[in-house]
């Protein structure tokens, strides 16, 4: 449940940062940052599906909890001076649902 | 109650159209003196959270030089006045617009070819206005000039050209263009219209040439276009070996003394000054012009013998201020040094010490500096005169100190180090400090705002032997001549130069924030009152920190009711500000940066601000068409 809305709050982050980049006068479209901030919305959304896979190891979770933590703190950063408020709060969101599902992921394998 | 109505009459007088026609905004800077006041009590503090959108249009002329059209740049101040609002366009259009929708009510094509004759981009800074007084076609006009110094007059009503002005509606400016015309004189900022007479600047390519078209300021009659007089500006013996000294910026004018009061430039070329080591008392300088002899009554050079190119650069601002209980008619110039001087128009005398002090001297071959330059304290500089800020230590880290490696690489002797052959740096930049959006004045109490970018730039002299190779080996194509960056040629002197911006390789500004504030002033007393960061700074779409500021281009407007409005900033955010403190009371995002002063007015009895977004290279590569109109909510 908990990846779901990450991988949704992922989606929509794509969504916003794609309209910031893409639409007219948005303060930042058609900017490098704005395209990083897509790349980073991307990444952030390949990351939260492949934690969805229920077959990847442990390691590999850890992992990919790593590099999506590091990617969605780069994107919220982007975000931040990007002024692109809505997209720091899907980042936010997904971060959150992504470290929680992947807990009860955990202690559903413990137990 | 005749006495009563003299005395009204006497207290409004200093004030020109402060009072009486504010409503209007029928001249580029508000009114003719340039004050920029806005008599509209209701755009207040308080207010400021109802302001919306009231209206938006695009003009369509717009290109960002993708295509085989020139890039645009926009910066027109839209003219309220016959109850429509008249706007300029960069493709020289005259566009007039209902003052409540925005809606067309009929546009003017000049025809122009658009071709950057003088300027890296297609520019255009607005219209004027003239009217006689008397009803029919074509008793009022409005007036727009092209790149190829053609001045257009046509009917304020409908648009059709007025065929009794110039020829056929025409006027060819470039007839008087007699003397090293090696480019035509571009009408890139509106004619000053004081009654009858209409005032013509112009602007050219001062980095371009050594011996350039001597700068003058021409009078026409305002119904047929004929010459009435004609000024220049360098003395008749420079002529063969210089240039401009032009007025490409806005004017004031004060009707009761009979005076224009005029911004002239420095002469050419901007960064090498040996080939015209005689004085040439009226460049850089504000002078005072009689307005029905074209005479020079007085003037005063605040740079003498100018390679920095601090051209005098906005209209200066006319205010009545006190002095030992008297009230004395006074005139204030901000300029790109950052200086702001306050004279008395009458006469061209400081109101405040200015002082003659040592410079650095020229290291280069054949140039002799003034040894002295004018220096103001008081007021405060707008910008720190006395060092150039330090070294940004975010900047200088993340370049791995070449920051630090530049500032002892290049020359700095403080403000007016001569350009030489390592490096000097600019410090204020070359496009100010201050610049042509100038300041706004409450003429009731004295009090000055204005908007100053915090910018450090290089400059470079490369020998003429070494010039074609440096330009092609770092542009590829040997054509980099900007406007205010980038490769000069100036021909027939020894050296070309390199102007650029003092940054680190990913384009980080390597001096200490802030980039751009905004002051005011209390000119009775030369008390700042306050200095602020303003706007924020953008690159490759990334903000900067509200405390670093932004670099501006664009004036400030003040409304009676104690707000300044203003865009002017990097970040395309057009912005109310609280007078009293500085602080940001509202903003809202636009198409571009909004490169210009808006407009207020009052339109069937509501009050409307109005800025034309679109865009300037210096600030940032965005360019825009829009026109957006403001007006108070209903609120609660």
């Amino acid at each position: 449940m908990y990846l779901v809305i990450s991988f949704l709050a992922a989606l929509i982050g794509l969504c916003f940062a794609a309209a910031a980049a893409v639409l007219p006068d948005t303060g930042v479209d058609g900017t490098i940052g704005a395209y990083l901030a897509v790349l980073g919305a991307i990444a952030l959304l390949l990351v939260v599906g492949l934690a969805m896979i229920r077959r990847v190891s442990r390691t590999a979770r850890r992992a990919l909890i790593g590099v999506g933590l590091l990617t969605a703190a780069l994107t919220a950063l982007a975000a931040w001076f990007l002024m692109q408020d809505e997209l720091l709060v899907a980042v936010a969101v997904s971060v959150l649902a992504l470290i929680a599902g992947t807990a009860v992921v955990r202690d559903e394998t413990i137990s | 109650m005749k006495l009563a109505a003299s005395l009204v009459c006497i207290i409004a007088l200093p004030f020109g159209g402060a009072f009486a026609e504010q409503a209007l905004w029928d001249t580029f800077n508000g009114n003719l003196a340039a004050t920029k006041f806005a008599n509209a009590p209701d755009l207040t503090p308080e207010n400021m959270a109802r302001l919306e959108r009231a209206w938006e249009a695009r003009t369509g002329d717009v290109s960002d030089g993708s295509g085989d059209t020139p890039a645009t740049v926009w910066s027109a101040t839209p003219i309220y006045a016959n109850e429509t609002l008249y706007l300029g366009t960069p493709f020289y259009r005259i566009l007039a617009l209902d003052p409540a929708t925005g809606a067309e009510r009929w546009a003017y094509d000049t025809k122009s070819a658009l071709q950057t004759l003088t300027q890296p981009a297609l520019k255009n800074r607005g219209v004027a206005y003239w009217e006689s007084g008397s009803e029919g076609v074509c008793e009022k006009r409005v007036l727009i000039g092209t790149m190829d110094a053609k001045l257009h007059a046509v009917d304020a009503d409908s648009g059709a050209l007025c065929t009794d002005f110039g020829v056929d509606g025409v006027l060819n400016v470039n007839q008087w263009n007699e003397t090293n015309a090696v480019f035509p004189f571009s009408l890139l900022q509106p004619p000053t219209v004081v009654g009858d007479t209409i005032l013509i600047g112009w602007a050219g390519k001062d980095w371009e040439y050594t011996v350039e078209p001597p700068g003058n300021l021409i009078a026409v009659d305002a119904r047929t276009g004929t010459l009435l007089w004609d000024t220049g500006f360098i003395p008749t013996e420079m002529i063969p070996v210089t240039g401009t000294a032009n007025i490409w910026s806005s004017m004031s004018a004060d009707p009761d003394l009979g005076l224009v009061y005029v911004p002239v430039s420095s002469p050419s070329p901007n960064y090498w000054g040996g080939q015209r080591t005689a004085p040439i008392p009226l460049a850089t300088s504000i002078a005072a012009i009689d307005i029905k002899t074209g005479e020079v009554a007085w003037s005063f050079q605040h740079v003498h013998h100018d390679i920095w190119d601090y051209d005098t650069p906005s209209a200066p601002t006319l205010v009545d201020l006190k002095r030992d209980g008297q009230t004395v008619p006074a005139l204030v110039q901000t300029t790109k040094q950052g200086f702001i001087f306050v004279l008395d128009r009458r006469t061209g005398a400081p109101l405040f010490p200015v002082d003659e002090r040592p410079v650095a001297a020229s290291d280069v071959e054949g140039e002799e500096v003034s040894p002295t330059q004018p220096f103001a304290d008081v007021p405060m500089p707008t910008v720190n005169i006395a060092e150039m800020p330090e070294v940004w230590a975010l900047a200088n880290m993340l370049s791995f100190g070449q920051c630090s490696r530049d500032r002892a690489a290049y020359r700095y002797e403080g403000i007016y180090t001569p350009p030489s052959v390592q490096g000097t740096f600019l410090w204020p930049a070359t496009a100010g400090g201050n610049n042509w959006g100038g300041a706004t004045v409450d003429p009731r109490r004295g009090i000055l705002y204005v908007n100053t970018s915090q910018v450090v730039q290089v400059i470079r002299l490369i020998p003429r032997a070494d010039y074609a190779a440096e330009v092609e080996k770092a542009t590829g194509d040997g054509e980099a001549s900007g406007n205010e960056e980038g490769f000069y040629p100036q021909e027939g002197s020894p050296y070309g130069i390199e102007l650029f911006e003092w940054r680190t390789a990913l384009g980080l500004p390597c001096w200490k924030p802030p980039f751009g504030t905004i002051s005011a002033y209390d000119l009775n007393t030369g008390e700042r009152l306050y200095e602020k960061p303003f706007g924020m700074a953008q690159h490759h779409g990334f903000y900067g920190m509200q405390s670093w500021g932004s670099p501006t281009l664009g004036g400030p407007v003040l409304t009676s009711g104690g707000v300044i409005l203003i865009g002017a900033s990097m970040d395309s955010r057009v912005r109310a500000l609280d007078a009293a403190t500085g602080e940001e009371l509202w903003s809202d995002l636009v198409a571009a940066p909004a490169v210009s002063i808006p407009a207020v007015y009052t339109h069937e009895g509501i009050d409307y601000v109005v800025w034309a977004v679109g865009g300037n290279s210096i600030l940032k590569e965005e360019v825009a068409d829009q026109v957006i109109a403001y007006r108070l909510g209903a609120g609660n």
